[in-house]
């Protein structure tokens, strides 16, 4: 979690209609809190994550701590008073603020497991877009917002490993698909040295168990398939053809060690299939 | 024959007129074995006539005056800006927020108290909110109300 923590108080004294805890992941377990009431929660439009929990004092019930999950379908628009005084969580005798923390499973040393079609001497580069929490609470009742934007995940040039790494090359490049129903992937090499790339892709399911080699569950959504020079790479990714990811990545491995940045790579993710 | 109370009144009023005195200001020595109402301010000062606008930043914790009234009788409009609760009231504790010892304020809804000279009104919340405050003077209840109480203490009613 980014330090220090967002302050919803600043927010309210600055003017603002909203508190936006808009932060990245450190790990699944990130967790904040508001001290300012609320007219209403909804998820973010750059948010990642998909589902996110809200907890708030309520007296009637079990540990006087309430909890309410939203997602881009469901918004949250009562009102939640602020209790930073007199209501105390129990049995910890904490102030009753409002928490907040994502009901998704992150795991930020996820090293990709399905490479058995990758020689084992080969140079890898693992990149991975940490996900990003993105929670509006609004201090006035308003109109609130239902869907996330799409993103767009471009790279002109790729990080390959240079040398004196020694080829082949793989560059495993790792983007956050909580929640969301479609992924275009959109590849063009630009090779060097008369090198070959091939790319496939796969999809993450996250898992609590395991030890650091079987931390997820992972389908391949594109098989290996030569990419020539020149050429574009083009394919889809759809919920209802191939199932729902915490994350999808990409695999992209080259023959040889490039010189001219390797291609350009756009990954474009959204809520909405057609 | 009873007097008639109608002519009794007439005849004081008529006497004070022709005194070539004021009806608004010193009527002469006060009686001191009967209670008396304080006279009307007669005179403003510029000053204690101003409207004062400003935004109120509340605190978690005890009860806080927001507006002290004891000079004059004042209009306070309040505005909530952000959620909330914040409670107003009369009362030196109008804590817990949420006991109903004072009255919430709606966020974006303006709400207005007439403040009686020497009235305070008090504000406590469970955290920092944002109040918009305007505070405008109304002088002339208090003639208004110091006149009433003369008129009801001539004619016999305390």
């Amino acid at each position: 979690m980014s330090f220090p923590p967002p302050n919803a108080n600043q927010y309210a004294t600055g003017g603002s209609g909203f508190f936006r805890l808009n932060t990245t992941l450190t790990s699944d377990g990130d967790m904040y809190s508001s001290e300012q009431g609320a007219h209403g929660f909804a998820i973010g439009p750059d948010s990642d994550i998909s589902k996110v929990n809200i907890a708030y004092f309520d007296a009637q019930v079990d540990r006087r701590m309430n909890q309410i999950a939203i997602s881009p379908s469901r918004p949250f628009p009562g009102f939640v008073a602020a209790a930073n005084e007199g209501g105390l969580y129990v049995p910890s005798n904490r102030p009753g603020r409002i928490l907040i923390w994502p009901d998704e499973i992150y795991n930020p040393n996820w090293l990709p497991g399905n490479d058995d079609t990758i020689p084992t001497d080969t140079a890898k580069r693992v990149d991975i877009e940490v996900p990003i929490l993105d929670v509006i609470e609004y201090f006035s009742p308003s109109p609130i917002a239902t869907s996330r934007n799409d993103k767009i995940y471009y790279m002109q040039d790729l990080p390959l490993p240079k040398a004196p790494a020694v080829a082949p090359i793989t560059w495993f490049y790792q983007v956050p698909f909580y929640g969301r129903r479609y992924a275009c992937v959109n590849f063009q090499p630009r090779l060097s040295g008369g090198a070959t790339v091939s790319l496939s892709a796969f999809g993450v399911v996250y898992r609590l168990l395991g030890d650091q080699s079987d931390v997820s569950i992972e389908t391949t959504l594109i098989g290996s398939v030569g990419v020539p020079n020149g050429t574009v790479f083009e394919d889809e990714i759809t919920s209802s053809t191939d199932g729902t990811y915490d994350a999808i990545y990409v695999a992209l491995q080259f023959s040889a060690l490039q010189s001219l940045g390797g291609g350009s790579l756009r990954i474009l993710v959204s809520d909405r299939e057609a | 024959m009873a007097k008639n109370p109608l002519t009794a009144i007439s005849k004081v009023l008529d006497a004070r007129a022709t005194a070539g005195g004021s009806k608004i200001g010193w009527a002469g020595a006060p009686k001191r074995e009967i209670a008396q109402a304080p006279g009307p301010q007669s005179t403003q000062g510029k000053t204690e006539a101003r409207t004062f606008i400003d935004t109120y930043f509340t605190k978690a914790g005890d009860t806080q005056i927001i507006f002290n009234g004891d000079r004059q009788w004042t209009r306070v409009t309040l505005v909530l800006e952000t959620a909330g609760p914040v409670a107003v009231g009369t009362a030196q504790s109008i804590t817990p927020v949420l006991s109903g010892k004072g009255q919430l304020l709606t966020t974006n809804v303006p709400i207005t108290f007439t403040i009686a000279k020497g009235s305070r009104l008090y504000v406590a919340a469970n955290g920092v909110n944002r109040i918009k405050r305007s505070i405008e003077a109304v002088p002339w209840l208090e003639q208004i109300t110091g006149l009433l109480s003369g008129v009801l203490q001539r004619i016999g009613i305390k």
